[in-house]
């Protein structure tokens, strides 16, 4: 074991490394955050401080087409797959010890495949079935892509549980309707919140699953930006990443800060 | 559901349980487990850590189902029944408290199960709280408690639904010494409060003395011996219960004329009648030997080693074979006990156990 004063000797080294890695992560969003106010026409060029694009986005009726729909899309996304998630966590838990590795496998594995071969083979499926590409066919595929994102933060609550509480309940004569309602549901509720907000902001953020299978009357806000940038990076790109940006993280962080109060 | 006056023994009959391990292997929890507990009574079923006294338990409340045997209350067979139906109620050893109930809602949680009005409840847990003195923590959650109080709370939970038989799987292993002192003393308050039939699973033989009206001994899944702490402990049914409940040392060997033989030691044997020769396996406590004359004197020994503990000595010493005897001896004599000394060894002849299993007649 290293002592604590050497590894301390090498916090400076250590502590560099962090702060150039903070800094590739965020030097990015803040070079969006400061264009975002930009007078210019062009995108790229600084011309001083102005608020105009701001009032150019919001005035754009495609533009809010576009993210309306994208908010009508994650909102049930989020619902159904945070809903399918904790079913699946739950039903989980009764299973026997070895099964359950294969299941959580099973669960976990569109986490790491990607998301191209999903979204190829679902435009295959459809067509081969001949499903029509419309609203219903894109919710169906971002639930879908969703419920490996839900599943992680119920299942990991559902097992730091102690499995004692259950038994407990069932002990002092509850029905297995009344341990759902008074014991499960309560306490997962945090947890299917988290499962909602991270599922939310991926069906929002979305674009590789919403370009396969978008048909004509669905446009999803990222769909909308990639269509602006074909026609050269216009100030208002910078503009909607920047409400991207700030939006999700406000929501984010009152979140937390709600979901901190109830888990205690 | 009154368990006052009209309380019913609790009987296990004949009850087997096997399960397959991580390896494939056949494991017998428990086999032929016959025990009858008497309503109102305190069992103490101990034993080390996978002899299978906690899967009984868990089978009498119903998380586990028994391949063989019955296990019934009075008249009602218990094993057939599904878990939330059985009258009997348990106090884990995580305590499994609800982390998202206060104290109060956790106590009622049982008795909203059966649908009791509203009034009757708030009376109720209003009881079980100053029972087990919680009262002025009514609205804490638990994670705003001592382990003590945890426990405490859930103690009230479970007796709130006036179970036939507490079951209390090995609750006070998580506490401090100090407390868990505490708490035999607390339970044993409310065991005579209640009149209620306690069952109370752990591997501390100190707790299961201290507790138990009869300790039930556990090993491999079987029931070595069922008595009370002065049986069990004077008479113990076997080496492992004699070794598991105390210290003891034992000796097997021919028995001529009342007189064991053991290597270079006698043993006197007058308590039981035995055949002219025989072989039998006697223990004897470390108390019953003593380094002073005026016993009946077994042999000489060699000091191995000595171990002050306050109140008295304990001793190892050994035979020229090698073989290591446990004698516990006043603090006075310390001072001549030198390691490799030789000394006579003396035992009370009273104080000598034969195990009932071990004597098998040569004629």
């Amino acid at each position: 074991m290293r002592s604590t004063v050497e590894v301390r000797r090498q916090i400076p080294s250590v502590a560099s490394i962090g702060i150039l890695a903070i800094a590739f992560l965020y030097v990015p969003l803040m070079t969006v955050l400061v264009f975002s106010f930009n007078r210019s026409e062009d995108a790229t060029v600084w011309g001083g401080f102005s608020t105009k694009w701001y009032s150019t986005v919001l005035h754009n009726s495609d533009l809010i087409r576009a993210a309306k729909f994208s908010l009508s899309l994650a909102v049930p996304s989020a619902l159904l797959a945070s809903l399918f998630a904790a079913g699946l966590a739950i039903g989980i838990g009764v299973v026997h010890s070895r099964r359950i590795v294969l299941l959580q496998m099973l669960v976990n594995a569109p986490l790491i495949l990607p998301e191209i071969v999903t979204a190829v083979g679902t435009l295959a499926l459809f067509s081969a079935v001949k499903i029509p590409l419309n609203f219903a066919s894109l919710l169906a595929a971002h639930v879908a892509l969703c419920i490996p994102f839900a599943f992680l933060p119920i299942r990991s609550r559902l097992r730091d549980l102690d499995p004692a509480i259950f038994e407990a309940a069932e002990d002092l004569g509850a029905s297995s309707r009344r341990v759902m309602l008074r014991i499960t549901a309560p306490l997962i509720i945090p947890a299917v919140f988290s499962a909602m907000l991270l599922t939310f902001i991926i069906s929002m953020d979305d674009f590789l699953t919403s370009m396969f299978l978008s048909g004509p009357s669905t446009t999803t806000l990222p769909l909308y930006i990639f269509g602006l940038l074909k026609l050269g990076v216009s100030p208002e790109v910078n503009v909607i990443s920047a409400l991207l940006l700030v939006i999700p993280t406000v929501g984010l962080l009152l979140s937390v800060v709600w979901i901190r109060k109830r888990g205690k | 559901m009154n368990s006052r006056g009209n309380g019913s023994a609790l009987q296990i009959r004949d009850v087997s349980k096997t399960f397959t391990d991580a390896k494939g292997r056949l494991v017998h929890a428990l086999k032929d487990v016959t025990l009858e507990i008497a309503h109102g009574e305190f069992i103490v079923l101990l034993g080390p850590s996978g002899c299978g006294k906690t899967t009984l338990l868990r089978s009498i409340a119903g998380f586990e189902e028994i391949d063989s045997g019955t296990i019934s209350l009075g008249q009602m067979r218990l094993d057939q029944m599904a878990a939330n139906r059985r009258p009997v109620n348990t106090v884990f050893q995580s305590y499994a408290l609800f982390p998202h109930m206060s104290v109060e809602e956790n106590v009622s949680f049982g008795l909203e199960c059966e649908g009791l009005p509203r009034s009757e409840i708030k009376v109720r847990v209003a009881e079980m709280l100053d029972l087990v003195h919680l009262t002025e923590l009514a609205d804490r959650k638990p994670n705003q408690m001592s382990g003590g109080q945890q426990q405490r709370a859930a103690l009230a939970r479970a007796l709130a639904k006036k179970p036939q038989v507490l079951l209390l799987d090995e609750p006070l292993a998580a506490l401090d010494l100090k407390l868990r002192r505490a708490m035999q003393t607390e339970l044993k308050r409310i065991h005579r409060a209640t009149g209620t039939t306690f069952l109370f699973v752990t591997h501390d033989q100190n707790e299961a003395m201290a507790l138990g009206d009869r300790i039930a001994v556990f090993s491999q899944g079987q029931l070595r011996q069922c008595g009370t702490p002065a049986e069990v402990y004077e008479n113990p049914a076997d080496e492992f219960v004699a070794s598991f409940i105390g210290e003891s040392t034992s000796f097997t060997g021919l028995v001529m004329d009342g007189i064991l033989k053991f290597e270079e030691l006698t043993f006197p044997i007058p308590r039981y009648e035995l055949s002219s020769v025989s072989v039998a396996q006697i223990v004897v406590r470390p108390e019953a030997f003593s380094f002073e004359t005026g016993e009946y004197k077994c042999g000489e020994v060699t000091i191995e080693e000595t171990t002050y503990s306050g109140d008295s000595i304990e001793v190892i010493a050994t035979l020229r074979s090698g073989k290591q005897i446990k004698i516990q001896s006043p603090v006075e004599i310390l001072s001549a006990l030198k390691v490799g000394s030789r000394h006579d060894l003396y035992v009370d002849p009273l104080r000598v156990r034969i195990l009932h299993g071990a004597v098998a007649d040569m004629e």
